[in-house]
């Protein structure tokens, strides 16, 4: 096109190196530094001026052919062709487009086509970030607690760093990974895709992807939830997708943003835990009991001998929970630019975020980053770069201070004291010297001088730069057909570095214990790249009726990993923290490599008839590394229809108040690939060797036969808006078939020499659910009063309707006469997280039985064997027989007054396996949420709620807390305990080591439902023209508190639980949701 | 920019389109696999150490001498024992113990049927691996694989066979058990188990090594720490060890005998070679025309020297196959360690009940003749209960003037215990074949009483320091009224006991017995001397068949359904909602 022959310039008027001048104004007259180009027909600048002080420019033309554009900032730029050296123009105020018609319209499905919201066929649900401006969110899925029907999101703890776990429309898998796949900007967001993390056993690391995300920096978020929408993600998608849409630069006068706000955290508060006092009792006591021997509790620590040299130091009353808790403070800075001109856009955004926790010696500093540029070759060319980067460094406790203190014996002091109570500067731990009943002490180390001297630091680095390049190869405007070529290279840098530290100064063994001043060192690096390559085709037809589009989508990446972990102990001195440093007793180094690489191709095509008749397809290959080549391939097909009933004329005619109304039937299937790599390898590894000779063994069995497991989701949708989209809303009916559902470590006999197969696709499961979600848009008006509400509520069942013989008999435990033991069961077509137990009925308030009671000898109430009425049974001596703990095993045990009473479910006098029954479930029969606001002029009150209903918890946590078994310290509750014969108590007595008090029964399974006032925050802004005096474009105020009350009747600190897999939930002590306030402003100019 | 541009679009068009399939195929970079794997004899060295690794293993040895022991009247609780072992002590066997897991025995099997699968590839690869040491490795792993199966048959009676190595899911792994011994009309019968296990073997007997390292001019102490291989490492002899005690459970005593005797002539012979090139050989001495290791050293005043040699030392000149763990630094024996005893704690979660130590040197012990120097070198009475100390002691000394004396403070009994567990354990030795053989010629009938006696003798005087046969003391075959079999048993059956205490032997003996004899009354009473409490029920419970085998583990049940479980134990799936 630039070689165009010279000689055809010369037919026109102008010629090339003409000087042209002119002005340029506006309504109010000449406009100064207003942008005039010359472009050619590409659309590309060859060159440009800009206005003097009274609107005037001039410069020499380099084509006549061309074309001249004039621009500026808040008026409608303007092209006109070169004819004549002198133009006058008039720019149009970009406000006056008022009276044109808005045609385009709102486009969804982000990394798809972009279909429009009312022509979209598939299930899925939009949030803008404009609903929770100003709202202390470190991130995201806080925000999205609630607002989404069908997405469960739980907070996996209260530790800095930790993130949140989601399920959404309930697990369909075994114990595979059953988190939505997070798409930000159509890159998959992962920072490790090697990891073979059984999710069960990982870590809050595992679930804090999001928090690398800057909530300031995200525009919307999509959920994609059926198979018909997740089908273009194919394996990935199979357990939903999250689509985060950036913020991105637009063109404009250069903008700077500012926010910045301060939170205050604390803990909920937990269990009550006992004195030292209250404690040294409840041990004498437990000691005491089993064998009601006084040698038995005649124990040192416990007491109170002023001769024993020492003895202070168990004679303490120390609170170690409120000693580990404090308040934490947060701080977010967030400053931001945006702008754009003629060739490029930009947006510059940088936050920093500095933490305290609300746990003692906590701190996480973060560090975000993003650069996007959009650059505009011409109007058929586009590069698109993103640039963004994440430093964390979270300086976490060296173990779980919270759990220690609420076990920690609350008699011994923080620091050591001498015979005469006075603290003699440094911090007390248990010596190995103790006596040898407490001898399980040791090793527990005192939770503050951990806090205060041991290290353990998490550094982590994530880069990920992205290359676009947009070019339309066909018409750029609307109104003729376009075939787009987009490719896209993604490079995701990350790098994580832990570096712990336990100094000798904890360590109570000899030096040459393991734990002796021990450094250990671990560093993770992993690059991966990813290749985009997209298609788009959009026909024109002439009847614009019809419309149509199309996409093919091919996909590579690659990555690789290396992970290398030093540790050493020994080292000299408590200084020198380095791993590599000298005169070490011992030190251990391991490494290792891992790489992934996937490929897959997609194709969706999307058709719409008049905008009211809609379908779409689309098909997905997926090659893996991680099958055999003979199982390589999946296909995941999927089709889906709309009817936008209320678009045909008839009811615009006759219902005008429906906006709305749409039914949405769909189709899909995807796969699910396991977690871990090389599964169709056998693998040899190096064992122990022989005789000193090297040995090497086959570690696995290869699986030549693994599939991928494949869900089919069938969806109707129905969507509905009233009086003009002032009340919208939609209604989800699903059913989804798993089928060759993977299990991980599947038991086999292990007559083939091995116990398990790394995977194995075991059987079939069914998820049954529906969702609902209603919005309102400027619902109520009231003058300057506005109110608007949200409301979503779902359901979801799952159960395995198939599952091989061997594989279900495998999973289910057998009663092992344990206490705190509660069974797993899985059976055909019964739900998942069914919880069994025995029925606890109180306590025995005497032990020897007589028919009237004898105070303080015997009672009714006494450990006999009742038959069915409910008559005591009674031997050939007319003796009563007495009540037994599984009777005739190894176990065998006769009930005391004081023991815990258990429901005889069958009256054959003993409790044993055949007394277990079915408790409750641990799915929720109802989750949701839902907000209301108010806005009174420029004020605004915003309230979200979230809630759950019908689940049952087990609560592990209260359990271990009011078992009275072991040296662990107890909660208050205990004091209630039953202590002498004839005693009427509901709990049990203390038994040190003994007895069958706390079996896994409907004791301590508590009713989870409750209701969170998730966040109230209130907001001001300050009218424009009050600021634009400031030079400001906005300014607001805002201030809000998070998790404000929560009405539940469970007795634990936080009825959020997450459930994984089959599993019932347990609460087993996490560090609760921690409650916060704050207070933020945001400044624009 | 337009440079850039170019170059940007050839990368992401050049990587788009390598090919697709190649593309997926990536190795683990942190192991080797199959496909890599077998193609040198350091391969298949390699495979095969990992079978005796695995055999050596500690869950590996703590069933070998759990079900080959802990029932019997040799072992009781000691000192913190794990509930599980405490409950199989007191006769309570429960399908979900443990204890009746076998999957290390299916590891090593399958390790060994992995080394017979792919041995013979490799041979035809590399040209260093000659065909003779293919067939010697082949022997290696079948031993290996048989002794395994034969351990699980006599603790279970039936059990899955399997030769093929697993490799891939493909196959069915719910295999049908193949029995040892069937019931028919309340007796129990041999069943086609030993006849597979009889046939593998000999296809392999004469493919093994004799001898790993030449040791026929190293004194005992030298070849203890230099030929280890020829006692640790599978030999013909230890395949023979296997046959003949393989026969004498299926009750083919000419085969048995045969074997035996092909093991005792080796060692004759390797006697008189030693001999001729050490001159004398003062720890050695032929009792009964067997070459087997003195108690006291010629010129000495102290007995404990065949204890400490055989069992403090390991690999003595008796050995035919133990479990090397001496100098190993990388796996300890801790089954010794932990059950038996160490130099901290002289008693261990096992002990031994105190009739068997109890006045000895009075010369009122049932068992042990005041001059049986196994009573003091294998068990020490100082502790609260009395513990064992053989495998334990790295050495034991005593006078050699024990027949003189009334008590034991003057038989200055030394027992040095070992600090970690690098004890051998020992799985056949010479005395054990001498004894097989004689339990096979008293069955042969009276006509063979006589050499039958001959071998016990000569056992038996070697323990008691009885220099030449029919000295003070020793045993006389009048005693034992030639016209009674069942005193030739029992005095075999006793000796046994007396020699192999502790090395998993006495429960398999007693087993063997009752099939033999069809009925468990011997079993039942000698098994249940140990008990003070619930004596009669263990005992009738004991006189059922059935409990001679011990309860399939219920994972076991679960997994493979071709399972059955033993009536004993009764069925256990009584779980109900």
């Amino acid at each position: 096109m630039l070689l165009t022959p010279l000689s055809a310039l010369r037919s026109f008027a102008q010629e090339a190196d003409e000087v042209i001048s002119g002005t340029v104004s506006d309504a109010l007259g000449p406009i100064m530094q207003a942008n005039v180009v010359e472009i050619d027909n590409a659309n590309r600048i060859v060159s440009s001026t800009t206005t003097d002080m009274n609107g005037n420019f001039s410069f020499k033309i380099k084509n006549p052919k061309n074309k001249l554009r004039f621009s500026f900032v808040g008026c409608k730029p303007k092209t006109v062709p070169i004819k004549g050296t002198v133009y006058d123009i008039t720019l149009d105020d970009e406000t006056t487009l008022t009276e044109v018609t808005v045609v385009s319209k709102g486009r969804g499905n982000g990394s798809g086509l972009a279909i429009p919201h009312n022509e979209l066929s598939t299930s899925n649900q939009t949030i803008s970030t404009k609903e929770f401006e100003g709202l202390a969110l470190t991130t995201i899925d806080e925000a999205l607690q609630g607002r989404i029907a069908g997405l469960d999101i739980v907070g996996n703890s209260g530790n800095l760093g930790s993130g949140t776990s989601m399920r959404l429309r309930g697990v369909s898998s075994i114990n595979g990974s059953s988190e939505p796949l997070i798409v930000v900007d159509g890159n998959v967001w992962e920072s490790d895709r090697n990891s073979g993390i059984d999710i069960s056993s990982a870590n809050d690391e595992k679930f804090a992807e999001l928090l690398n995300v800057n909530p300031e920096d995200i525009e919307s978020i999509s959920v994609l939830k059926d198979a018909a929408a997740t089908a273009i993600w194919g394996s990935q998608g199979a357990n939903g997708v999250i689509e985060i849409k950036l913020k991105r630069g637009s063109r404009g006068k250069t903008r700077v943003g500012y926010s910045y706000r301060l939170t205050g955290t604390w803990q909920p508060k937990g269990y009550n835990m006992l004195t030292g006092d209250e404690y040294t009792m409840l041990q004498k006591e437990a000691y005491f009991n089993p064998r009601l021997s006084s040698g038995d509790s005649n124990i040192n620590e416990f007491n109170y001998s002023s001769g024993n040299i020492g003895w202070q130091n168990y004679a303490a009353n120390t609170d170690w929970v409120s000693e580990v808790q404090k308040t934490g403070w947060r701080q977010n800075h967030y400053l931001s630019l945006t702008g754009g001109g003629e060739k490029a856009n930009f947006r510059i955004g940088a936050g920093y975020d500095h933490e305290t926790g609300s746990i003692i010696k906590q701190v996480l500093d973060r560090l975000t980053s993003r650069v996007a540029l959009d650059y505009f070759v011409s109007d058929r060319i586009k590069i698109i770069t993103n640039l963004a980067f994440t430093y964390t460094k979270n300086q976490k406790n060296y173990n779980d201070l919270l759990n220690t203190a609420y076990r920690y014996m609350p008699n011994v002091p923080i620091y050591t004291r001498d015979d005469n109570g006075n603290d003699l500067g440094y911090y007390f731990n248990v010596p190995t010297t103790v006596s040898p009943e407490l001898r399980d002490r040791v090793g527990i180390y005192n939770p503050v001088a951990v806090a205060n001297l041991a290290k353990n630091e998490d550094t982590s680095y994530k880069i990920s730069p992205e290359f676009q390049l947009v070019y339309n190869l066909l018409g750029v405007e609307e109104g003729k057909t376009q075939l787009k070529y987009e490719g896209k290279i993604v490079f995701d840098i990350f790098n994580n570095y832990i570096d712990t530290f336990f100094p000798s100064s904890l360590n109570v063994y000899t030096y040459t214990n393991a734990n002796n001043n021990r450094s250990t060192s671990y560093a993770y690096k992993s690059l991966g790249i990813t290749t985009t390559h997209t298609l788009t085709f959009v026909p024109h037809f002439k009847n614009e009726d019809h419309s149509m589009m199309m996409m093919l989508r091919g996909q590579l990446v690659d990555g690789s990993s290396t992970t290398q972990k030093t540790a050493v102990y020994g080292l000299p001195t408590g200084t020198i923290q380095s791993t590599g440093a000298e005169a070490v007793i011992g030190s251990d180094f391991t490494s290792s490599e891992g790489q992934w690489r996937s490929l897959y191709f997609t194709y969706s095509v999307h058709y719409a008839y008049k905008s009211r008749y809609m379908a779409d397809f689309s098909i997905r290959r997926d090659g893996s590394t991680k099958f055999g080549p003979d199982n390589r391939w999946g296909t995941f097909p999927a089709f889906s229809l709309r009817w936008n009933i209320s678009k045909e004329p008839w009811v615009q005619e006759k219902l005008p108040w429906l906006s709305m109304l749409s039914v949405r039937p769909g189709v899909g299937i995807v796969g699910t690939q396991p977690n871990g790599d090389y599964l169709f390898y056998s693998k040899y590894r190096n064992g122990d060797g022989y005789m000193g000779g090297r040995s090497t063994y086959p570690s696995n069995v290869q699986l030549k036969q693994l599939k991928w497991e494949e869900k089919k989701t069938w969806n109707l949708g129905f969507d509905f808006g009233f009086l003009n989209d002032k009340i919208t809303g939609n209604i989800e009916l699903y059913r989804q078939y798993t089928k060759d559902l993977l299990m991980q470590n599947r038991s086999i006999a292990t007559s083939s020499g091995y116990a398990k197969l790394d995977y194995d696709n075991v059987g079939k499961m069914e998820n049954v659910g529906w969702e609902f979600n209603i919005n309102s848009n400027n619902l109520i008006k009231f003058g300057k009063l506005g109110i608007d509400l949200n409301v979503t509520f779902a359901n979801n069942r799952n159960i395995i309707t198939e599952m091989d013989e061997t594989c279900l008999r495998s999973l289910n435990d057998d009663f092992n006469h344990g206490n705190g033991q509660y069974m797993t069961r899985i059976e055909i077509d019964k739900p998942f997280g069914a919880i069994y137990g025995f029925r606890y009925k109180g306590v025995y308030q005497y032990t020897d039985y007589s028919s009237t009671e004898v105070p303080g000898v015997s009672g009714p109430n006494a450990p006999v064997a009742r038959d069915a009425m409910g008559n005591v049974v009674t031997d050939d001596k007319g003796n009563a027989k007495p009540m037994t703990f599984c009777y005739g095993t190894s176990s065998e045990y006769e009930f005391k007054g004081g023991d815990a009473m258990y429901e005889d479910i069958n009256h054959d006098g003993t409790i044993n396996e055949l007394d277990i029954v079915y408790i409750g479930s641990s799915l929720p029969k109802i989750t949701g949420g839902f907000g209301i606001k108010f806005k009174f002029g420029r004020w605004t009150l915003n309230n979200q709620f979230n809630f759950r209903y019908g689940n049952k918890i087990i609560n592990a946590n209260r359990m271990n807390a009011e078992a009275m078994y072991n040296n662990n310290n107890q909660s208050r509750a205990v004091n209630y305990r039953w202590r002498v014969e004839g005693d009427v108590s509901d709990v049990p007595r203390a038994l040190h080591q003994s007895g069958y008090n706390w079996l896994g029964s409907d004791r301590f399974v508590e009713d989870g439902s409750f209701l969170r006032l998730n966040y109230t925050q209130l907001s001001y802004s300050f009218p424009t023209k009050t600021i634009k005096k400031w030079g400001l474009t906005q300014l607001s105020f805002h201030i809000s508190a998070q998790n404000v009350f929560c009405i539940t009747k469970y007795s634990g600190s936080d009825p959020e639980i997450s459930s994984f897999g089959y599993r019932p939930t347990t609460d087993n002590s996490q560090t609760p949701k921690a409650k916060s306030i704050t207070g933020g402003i945001t400044i624009q100019f | 920019m337009k440079r850039t541009l170019t170059i940007l679009s050839a990368a992401l068009l050049l990587t788009g389109f390598t090919s697709c399939s190649k593309y997926l195929d990536t190795l683990p970079l942190n192991d080797v696999v199959l496909e890599n794997y077998w193609t040198e004899k350091n391969d298949v060295t390699s495979v095969l150490n990992s079978c005796y690794e695995s055999l050596e293993n500690r869950e590996s040895i703590i069933r070998m001498a759990v079900w080959g022991e802990l029932r019997s009247e040799n072992i009781v609780s000691g000192t913190s024992v794990p509930n599980e072992f405490a409950d199989a002590l007191k006769e309570t066997l429960l399908p979900a113990s443990s204890l009746t897991a076998w999957s290390i025995f299916y590891q090593t099997i399958n390790r060994c049927n992995t080394v017979i699968h792919y041995a013979p590839e490799v041979q035809q690869i590399d040209p260093n691996y000659t065909e003779t040491e293919l067939r010697a490795t082949i022997a290696e792993a079948t031993f290996i694989r048989d002794l395994c199966y034969f351990y699980l048959l006599r603790t279970f009676a039936s059990v899955p066979i399997v030769f093929e190595a697993s490799i891939s899911d493909d196959e069915d792994f719910e295999v049908e058990p193949t029995p040892a011994f069937i019931m028919q009309n309340g007796q129990w019968v041999v069943g086609p188990a030993f006849d597979i296990l009889i046939n593998d073997l000999k296809g392999v007997e004469d493919m093994a090594v004799r001898r790993y390292i030449d040791d026929s001019n190293m004194s005992n102490s030298t070849a203890a720490s230099l030929a280890t291989e020829n006692s640790s490492r599978v030999t013909r002899y230890a395949i023979y060890a296997l046959l003949a005690e393989l026969n004498l459970w299926k009750g083919d005593f000419d085969e048995t005998i045969r074997y035996c005797d092909l093991i005792i002539d080796a060692k004759k012979k390797q006697y008189e070679e030693k001999k001729e090139n050490l001159g004398t050989i003062t720890d050695m001495l032929l009792f009964n025309d067997i070459p087997l290791i003195r108690e006291c050293e010629e010129g000495s005043t102290r007995c404990g020297n065949a204890i400490t040699e055989i069992f403090g030392r390991g690999n003595s000149f008796e050995s035919i196959f133990e479990l090397y763990f001496q100098t190993n630094q990388r796996s300890s024996n801790d089954f010794i360690n932990q059950y038996y005893g160490n130099a901290s704690n002289s008693l261990g979660r096992f002990a031994t009940p105190e009739e068997n130590r109890k006045d000895v040197i009075t010369g009122n012990n049932k068992l042990f003749s005041k001059d049986d120097c196994r009573a003091y070198g294998t068990m020490d009475s100082k502790t609260s209960k009395v513990s064992i100390t053989k495998y334990v002691a790295s050495s034991v000394s005593m006078s050699n003037r024990l027949s003189t004396l009334s008590d034991e403070n003057s038989a200055s009994i030394t027992i040095s215990r070992r600090s970690g567990g690098y004890t051998n354990w020992i799985i056949y030795r010479l005395t054990d074949i001498m004894l097989m053989k004689a339990e096979a010629l008293v069955y042969k009938g009276e006509a063979y009483y006589e050499q039958a006696f001959e071998l016990v003798d000569a056992v038996n005087r070697r323990a008691r320091n009885i220099i030449t046969a029919g000295g003070a003391g020793a045993l006389k075959l009048t005693d034992y009224n030639s016209s009674m079999t069942k005193m030739m048993e029992d005095l075999v059956l006793q000796e046994r006991k007396r020699d192999l205490m502790f090395e998993g032997k006495r429960w398999y003996d007693l087993v063997r017995y009752s099939i033999r004899t069809g009925n468990n009354s011997y079993l039942s009473k000698q098994a249940t001397v140990k008990y003070q409490i619930n004596v009669n029920s263990i005992q009738i419970r004991l006189s059922n068949p059935y409990t001679l085998f011990w309860p399939l583990n219920k994972n076991e049940l679960k997994l493979n359904r071709k399972l059955k479980q033993n009536p004993a134990y009764g069925d256990t799936e009584d779980f109900q909602r």
